[in-house]
């Protein structure tokens, strides 16, 4: 259909002056319906008409309106309210809706931003909480390290180095030893694990004879020293393997290191 | 100059009448009943009369207005036909006769001459109006909007042939509508700001 001759032959000014048949009134709805250039152009029809009508506006006299209202009054009291074939909601202003939807949906947005804000902070506090207590642990074996780092630096210490007897071979440990300041340490450096109820046993050999320094577990998450008692005058350092308790003399034939001052 | 009114007015009108609110009744007589006035006025020649018929033809919107449908039509150009109808049927009944003591309507177009009641800016925005459409023009937009002549009445009356009155009725509101399009234009987009202040 040629859509512009349609609307130049001035069908839709006579649809819009009530001036065409049924069956041509019908038509031009139906094209209307089906071009939004024919319902624009209808509707512009009507409102230069509109127009023209407002232009030739007389004040209707004093009174009219409390006649009218007068009127709606009575007719109100005398039918019964009809059925309203359409929600008088949805005729509300467009730009009413316009503007609650544009906030509901700038609300929802904010909402939904919040909502990720809280789950932002909730997991940047746990990690906080997780590196504050991981902080609090370097701290601790920071110090224990920064002690044992005195221990080694003091001048007056011996370190006695502990080797593997043919039965380990591979064993080692070392003893610290500070007369100054009258502290021994043990530094378990590789020793093997020792079977259930078991355990190692530090002696000094002092004038030719055991004495006990007690046993010690073996940790291998941990590579501290660990501080021993002090024995005066020792010749040498030796560790066996006896049984959990400890022994009040050494049985040589489980002894794993030995090392002499 | 009211040239036109605050756009959504109709809609609010409507939804108003829809849900059977007087409210929208004195909107609907604020914001229409000059224009309609001018109408019916124009018909039967008469203020007591034309008073009657206007809010005839409000009651009329009142209790029909679950036929009004806003898709096919704008809610004036519907409440023109039913006042035209009225004043129409209301220029033909016995009364009228009686009371105007003449057999034949005064079909001539407005006249220029009308001793005017109020000299006011929208009458001289008239003039220029008029003074802009053609006679012939305007003679149809008038016979046919504000009378209700047929096409056939018109070519018989005036002695134009049919397709004639089909292309002026089109060239005479293409006319009317160059001569509102900048006025329009303005005055839409101050009402809008208007509206637009009011509501938000």
């Amino acid at each position: 259909m040629d859509i512009k001759a349609y609307i130049a032959s001035g069908i839709l000014e006579l649809y819009v002056l009530g001036k065409l048949d049924q069956a041509q009134r019908l038509e031009v709805e139906a094209n209307a319906a089906q071009y939004p250039e024919i319902s624009a152009e209808i509707r512009a029809i009507e409102e230069a008409l509109e127009a023209y009508a407002r232009l030739q506006s007389v004040q209707p006299p004093a009174g009219t309106l409390d006649d009218l209202m007068k009127r709606v009054g009575d007719s109100k009291t005398a039918r019964p309210p009809q059925s309203k074939s359409i929600n008088a909601a949805a005729k509300t202003n467009p730009l009413w809706w316009a503007f609650a939807a544009i906030s509901l949906a700038i609300m929802g947005w904010m909402m939904w931003q919040s909502g990720q804000q809280n789950e932002k902070i909730q997991t940047l506090s746990t990690e906080l909480e997780a590196l504050k207590n991981s902080c609090r642990e370097i701290d601790l074996a920071n110090q224990r390290l920064r002690s044992e780092l005195l221990i080694l630096k003091n001048p007056d210490n011996h370190q006695i180095i502990l080797r593997g007897t043919p039965l380990s071979p591979e064993a080692i440990a070392s003893v610290f030893y500070n007369p100054a300041v009258q502290k021994s340490y043990l530094d378990p450096i590789n020793l093997p694990l020792p079977p259930e109820n078991m355990q190692y046993q530090l002696w000094a050999i002092v004038d030719g004879a055991p004495v006990d320094m007690g046993v010690f577990t073996i940790d291998p998450a941990s590579d501290l020293l660990v501080e021993v008692p002090f024995i005066t005058n020792p010749a040498a350092f030796a560790i066996t393997l006896e049984k959990a308790g400890g022994s009040p003399v050494p049985t040589l034939e489980q002894m794993y290191v030995i090392g002499n001052l | 100059m009211d040239l036109n009114k605050p756009v959504g007015v109709d809609e609010k009108i409507v939804g108003l009448l829809l849900a059977r609110d007087e409210q929208g009744m004195r909107l609907l007589f604020e914001h229409f009943s000059p224009a309609l006035y001018g109408i019916v006025l124009r018909i039967v020649r008469n203020e007591e009369l034309a008073r009657e018929l206007l809010n005839d033809v409000f009651m009329k919107v009142w209790e029909n207005i679950q036929s009004y449908d806003s898709s096919k039509s704008k809610f004036f150009t519907w409440m023109v036909r039913i006042a035209r109808n009225a004043a129409i049927d209301m220029a033909r009944s016995k009364r009228f006769k009686n009371e105007n003591k003449t057999d034949q309507l005064d079909f001539s177009v407005f006249s220029k001459n009308e001793p005017s009641e109020q000299m006011n800016v929208q009458n001289l925005e008239l003039k220029k109006l008029l003074d802009y459409l053609d006679e012939d023009h305007r003679k149809i937009i008038d016979l046919m909007y504000f009378q209700d002549y047929s096409q056939s009445e018109i070519e018989k009356e005036f002695n134009i042939p049919l397709g004639t009155v089909k292309t002026r009725a089109r060239r005479a509101i293409l006319q009317l509508r160059e001569f509102l399009k900048s006025d329009i234009l303005k005055i839409m987009l101050l009402l809008l700001a208007i509206f637009l202040w009011l509501n938000l």
